[in-house]
């Protein structure tokens, strides 16, 4: 798992019930678009995340419908599950300096 | 203005796509585009549109980066004709020496410039052609080709059969067989993510160098020599 598809699935795990659409979860991950679209088709091809049209009519509410994502049940227990694991083999933070880097950072 | 901008880079970015998945995609960013033009984040739509155009779908192979790639492959290609004037100058100057030490000894010394010029220029051309064939070996291979991968028996059409080679650029520029049946839809794909950038600049090169050939080869008209009519 690539940290950008860790990214992804925090913020979906997050609130699992809500649904998000892309520009959402960009700001969310801070991933731009280019790298957000391949990891989101990357996971629905997991069957990981559900996509879902937003149900208005175009015309009535005088915008294109967007895509929400959301993640399925499986891809609930199997994130929370692959997430566990990236943190299980994460280092773990450097408490003798008072531990407030954030983990991975670089020391300067 | 910026918005017409954002929408011909998502026309790129969905190119990047498999077809069958380009539809529903272009739908989903127009959306996402409108937002952002609704509230007039102009930079922000600029963005997330070069963004998709600057990436691949990673459908195939993960996250990658293709600007590196394109231009380890495109530098050599636009130094081509500096390296042919290279190979003309050398030779005029290998010509000249070697005409000039002959026309103390021989009297068709002279004859020789233009067969000598010929066969320099034809061997340092024949000198570029393995240098090109060197350098452009040592890249990966653009167009995954050989035997597709099996998983669990099923084939994973992540290759194209080289047979359709000769058809590859009028493939990425039209993404068409051509009626054809190689390549197919899949191998269409691959062939055209790959191979984005160089046959649109082949296309923009193209009609230039062929123009100025014919132009630059057609005799220009010229007036015809008056004559002289003697008076009287």
């Amino acid at each position: 798992m690539t940290i950008q598809v860790a990214r992804v699935l925090a913020a979906l795990l997050t609130e699992p019930e809500t649904e998000r659409y892309g520009l959402d979860l960009m700001a969310m991950t801070e991933l731009p678009s280019g790298t957000l679209y391949p990891v989101l088709h990357r996971l629905r091809a997991a069957g990981w995340l559900a996509a879902e049209w937003e149900p208005v009519d175009p015309a009535a509410v005088g915008r294109p419908a967007r895509r929400y994502y959301r993640l399925t049940a499986e891809g609930v227990v199997a994130a929370r599950q692959a997430l566990a694991e990236l943190r299980s083999i994460a280092p773990e933070p450097d408490r003798g300096r008072g531990g407030i880097e954030p983990s991975g950072a670089p020391a300067w | 203005m910026s918005r017409r901008v954002a929408r011909l880079l998502l026309a790129v970015a969905a190119r990047r796509w498999p077809a069958e998945l380009r539809n529903e995609l272009r739908r989903e960013w127009a959306a996402e585009l409108h937002t952002l033009a609704a509230g007039r984040q102009h930079v922000r739509m600029l963005r997330f549109a070069a963004s998709l155009a600057a990436r691949r779908s990673g459908v195939e192979a993960g996250d990658r980066t293709p600007l590196g790639r394109w231009v380890s492959r495109a530098v050599p290609l636009l130094l081509a004709p500096t390296a042919g004037v290279a190979v003309v100058a050398v030779a005029l100057v290998l010509t000249s020496i070697v005409v000039h030490q002959l026309s103390w000894h021989v009297a068709w010394a002279y004859d020789l410039q233009l067969p000598l010029l010929t066969v320099l220029v034809g061997s340092g051309a024949a000198g570029l052609a393995v240098v090109a064939h060197r350098l452009a070996g040592r890249l990966p291979s653009a167009v995954p080709t050989g035997p597709e991968t099996v998983v669990d028996g099923v084939p994973q059409g992540d290759t194209v059969d080289p047979v359709s080679a000769p058809l590859w650029l009028l493939v990425a520029w039209t993404d068409s067989a051509l009626g054809l049946p190689r390549p197919t839809g899949a191998e269409i794909f691959r062939i055209t993510d790959v191979l984005v950038p160089l046959p649109h600049f082949y296309l923009a090169v193209t009609p230039y160098a062929v123009v100025w050939t014919i132009r630059a080869t057609r005799a220009r008209p010229t007036a015809a020599p008056a004559l002289a009519v003697a008076s009287g």
